[in-house]
């Protein structure tokens, strides 16, 4: 009776305080429908491209024409000889990538003479930069390969003869969940869990601290029935009852609308959700046990949270990170939840490969309730003398 | 009228402020400090290498053993596993210890001598795009080589000498010359965003705070009290400004150069992005503070603000790919031009003249904002009195 009658105060406080209910409500909506919204085109198609045809035969404008009618780029500029290639970014900044055909292209090749065609990406912005890289060296490879059917042809070949040998080991390349390198698939799932884990975690830090500033501590000792265990496991469940209904939001209701599909389990993702915010909101209470200032909690909240997207290896691998970064990438739930993330949203692996990430974050649950259970057991005396109990 | 006695005092009194209140201390100084490290410091190693591969050989013949060793060659993959069994290999790909499945079916070494076109099977994990790439081009770069190869030796073996069998083998090439960052690493892309955006969010929520706390504490702006607005302004933000005018100098000189990024060609450019982002920057956190009447309301908001201010800015998804509303959003938060700038100072090694533009709207989103301030001032202080 002390677990429900804690749980309803708490979900009551939830819902009746400003700053709770902001970030259990307006947040989520807010950020998530932004978030998405930055995203909605999704891939990055007709990407501008100048050609600096120094050729300007047949065979180069074949080639600029490929460019052109290919869904990745576009040809938006073609440059003269004269004008220095360094300075083309500056000058024409919507230009993303520059293919400068070779003189006497045509003519060489003819003649049996080797050309090389040079692209120039602007890898200031890595994003644009690889998926230009990918886009103009299929292009260019498929020109190449044409070319050299077209010549074996001429001397006598038969189609699959000359085929066979321009391409004696075709690679068939399945990219698997997200063949268009969808970013809207890619990466809004991903912000908006790191966000869920934040919005769980800011709630929770100000959990027990806020009861004991506005003097409240005594009454929800009480409802607990006086069991420090009671009070911290009905506050992490009014708080995961929250969470979860932001985890609705964001699988039943944002990723159909905007078209983002589960190729796994819906039950596994439930439960991958389900042990994020349980872990939060324990390591929260523990942060709301440990500093008695709210603002400081949010602090540490905020100091934790904002990096964890960076360091749980969803952008750069945290094989490649030093050791440090590695290990603090371990001490966040979201790095294992992500793993167990991909494993279902995207791979729908069997079970028992979540298990290790379930684990992980049973683990976090665990060390947030010892924590704040000894702390507040420390703590207690002090509490209720220092209110007037 | 500017009183340098009244400025002195306001300023001290802000002092006082900082150093009491452990919440505007640990964001302004701890916070910017510990996130140059650790964000930095991740992209250390700038590339990602030995990105874990398993192979799948059904045919097991020279040919695919050679073809595996040249793969594994490659400093950015490493073989995990080679095996017979498809089995074993899903495994490992679904424990995720390997990104990607290479797969050579049977008779794969026989049609590859007999150029009957051998197919081999490339199987990517795309829900992370970085390993992702890094294999796919691997491989494609290891087996195009051996394709090239079987076509020299192809026209080696009908007479020709190996250059006129060179050029016909390979009568166009394609040679990739990715400019500013030539490795196309995420840390030269991403860390002077990232600075950038914890100078700005910090700013915003220290400075942001100091204001809302007067607001909850005086209910209004006690530090302005008997001063005109230009004394309180300078007097507010006068150590802000100091402080985070310090780690921009210390981002140009010294922390970029730490992290092992390029020198800037122009340091002059550098410093007329900084100066009016910085002072844009107080003009904003000071109208976001005004209106708030508790500093743990405006610490929640501005927490959760910095991903959509960061990806909403165009640095990583070109803001010219976004809806209109949005476009128009992220030309009003300084951050959006303050990036494009940086990236074209410091990525792209361009001087002044490649950014006058964007310095000139930081000048503007100034400007304007400062009007707001005086605005937000001048209007609480008349509540102030009509409350009085």
């Amino acid at each position: 009776m002390g677990f429900y009658r804690v749980f309803k105060y708490e979900l009551f406080r939830i819902l009746s305080q400003v700053s709770p209910r902001n970030i259990f409500i307006i947040i989520p909506l807010v950020t998530f429908s932004f978030l998405t919204l930055i995203y909605i085109k999704g891939v990055i198609r007709e990407n501008p491209v100048a050609v600096m045809d120094l050729d300007h035969s047949q065979l180069s404008r074949t080639l600029s024409q490929m460019i052109n009618q290919s869904n990745g780029t576009e040809v938006k500029l073609h440059l003269t000889s004269e004008q220095k290639i360094d300075r083309v970014f500056l000058d024409y900044p919507e230009i993303t990538a520059i293919v400068v055909i070779p003189k006497d292209f045509d003519a060489d090749i003819r003649k049996g003479r080797s050309k090389t065609v040079t692209i120039f990406t602007n890898s200031a912005n890595i994003v644009i930069g690889n998926i230009l890289k990918k886009e103009l060296l299929t292009i260019t490879n498929t020109f190449a390969g044409g070319v050299q059917i077209k010549k074996l042809l001429n001397k006598d070949f038969t189609y699959n003869e000359a085929l066979a040998l321009v391409l004696p080991i075709k690679v068939n390349t399945h990219s698997l969940y997200n063949p268009w390198y969808n970013y809207l698939f890619y990466l809004t799932p991903g912000l908006m869990t790191v966000l869920l884990q934040m919005i769980v975690f800011f709630v929770a830090a100000r959990s027990i601290n806020g009861d004991i500033t506005r003097g409240n501590y005594p009454r929800i000792f009480e409802l607990s029935g006086k069991n420090p265990l009671i009070l911290i496991l009905g506050k992490i469940a009014a708080i995961t009852f929250m969470g979860m209904v932001v985890s609705i939001l964001i699988i039943g209701i944002m990723y159909p609308i905007f078209g983002i599909t589960v190729n796994g389990s819906y039950l596994s993702l439930f439960l991958l959700f389900f042990l994020l915010v349980l872990s939060s909101a324990a390591l929260g209470i523990m942060i709301s046990t440990i500093f008695s200032e709210e603002i400081m909690a949010m602090d540490i909240a905020f100091v934790y949270n904002s990096p964890a997207f960076v360091f749980s290896g969803f952008t750069f691998p945290i094989m490649g990170m030093p050791w440090y970064d590695n290990f603090y990438a371990q001490l966040i739930p979201y790095t294992h939840f992500l793993k167990g993330f991909f494993q279902v949203y995207q791979m729908d692996a069997p079970f028992r490969y979540i298990l290790p990430s379930i684990q992980a974050l049973l683990v976090f649950f665990f060390a947030g309730l010892i924590v704040s259970l000894v702390l507040l057991m420390i703590k207690q005396p002090k509490l209720i003398l220092n209110t007037g109990d | 009228m500017i009183k340098l006695k009244k400025i002195g005092q306001i300023f001290s009194d802000e002092l006082k402020v900082i150093f009491n209140d452990h919440s505007i201390l640990l964001t302004i100084i701890v916070a910017p400090m510990l996130y140059l490290f650790f964000l930095g410091s991740i992209y250390l190693n700038k590339e990602i290498e030995e990105v874990p591969v398993a192979v799948v050989d059904m045919d097991k013949t020279p040919v695919t053993r050679q073809l595996i060793r040249l793969v594994d060659a490659s400093p950015k993959l490493k073989i995990v596993q080679s095996t017979g069994n498809m089995a074993e290999a899903k495994d490992l790909y679904y424990k995720m210890e390997a990104d990607g499945i290479l797969y050579f079916p049977k008779n794969f070494g026989k049609k590859l001598k007999r150029l009957k076109g051998a197919d081999a099977g490339l199987y990517l994990n795309n829900s992370r795009f970085m390993p992702s790439n890094t294999i796919n081009e691997g491989v494609q770069t290891a087996l195009l080589t051996v394709g090239a190869g079987v076509r020299i030796k192809y026209f080696m073996s009908k007479g020709l000498i190996p250059k006129l069998a060179f050029n016909e083998a390979l009568p166009v090439k394609s040679e990739l010359k990715p400019m500013y960052n030539t490795t196309n690493n995420y840390g030269d892309f991403l860390l002077p965003g990232l600075f950038l955006l914890i100078l700005q969010q910090t700013l915003l929520i220290g400075l942001g705070e100091s204001i809302a706390a007067e607001n909850e504490k005086y209910g209004g702006l006690k530090s302005g009290s008997g001063s005109g607005f230009l004394s309180w302004y300078i007097g507010k933000s006068g150590f802000y400004l100091l402080l985070f005018f310090a780690f921009a100098f210390f981002t140009i000189e010294t922390g970029f150069r730490v992290f092992d990024l390029i020198p800037i060609r122009s340091t002059f450019a550098a410093w007329n992005l900084y100066v009016p982002f910085i002072l844009a920057t107080v003009n904003l956190a000071m109208i976001i503070g005004s209106y708030f009447k508790k500093q743990t309301l405006l610490m929640e908001i501005l927490a959760f603000s910095s991903y959509p201010f960061f990806l909403v800015s165009g640095y990583s998804w070109p803001a010219g790919k976004m809806i209109l509303p949005l476009q128009f959003l992220s030309n009003l938060i300084p951050i959006s031009p303050m990036l494009d700038g940086i990236k074209r100072v410091f990525i792209m090694r361009g001087d002044f003249l490649d950014v006058s533009g964007l310095v000139l709207h930081l000048w503007v989103l100034f400007g304007v904002s400062l009007i707001w301030v005086i605005y937000r001032f001048y209007r609480i202080r008349a509540k102030e009195i009509s409350l009085n």
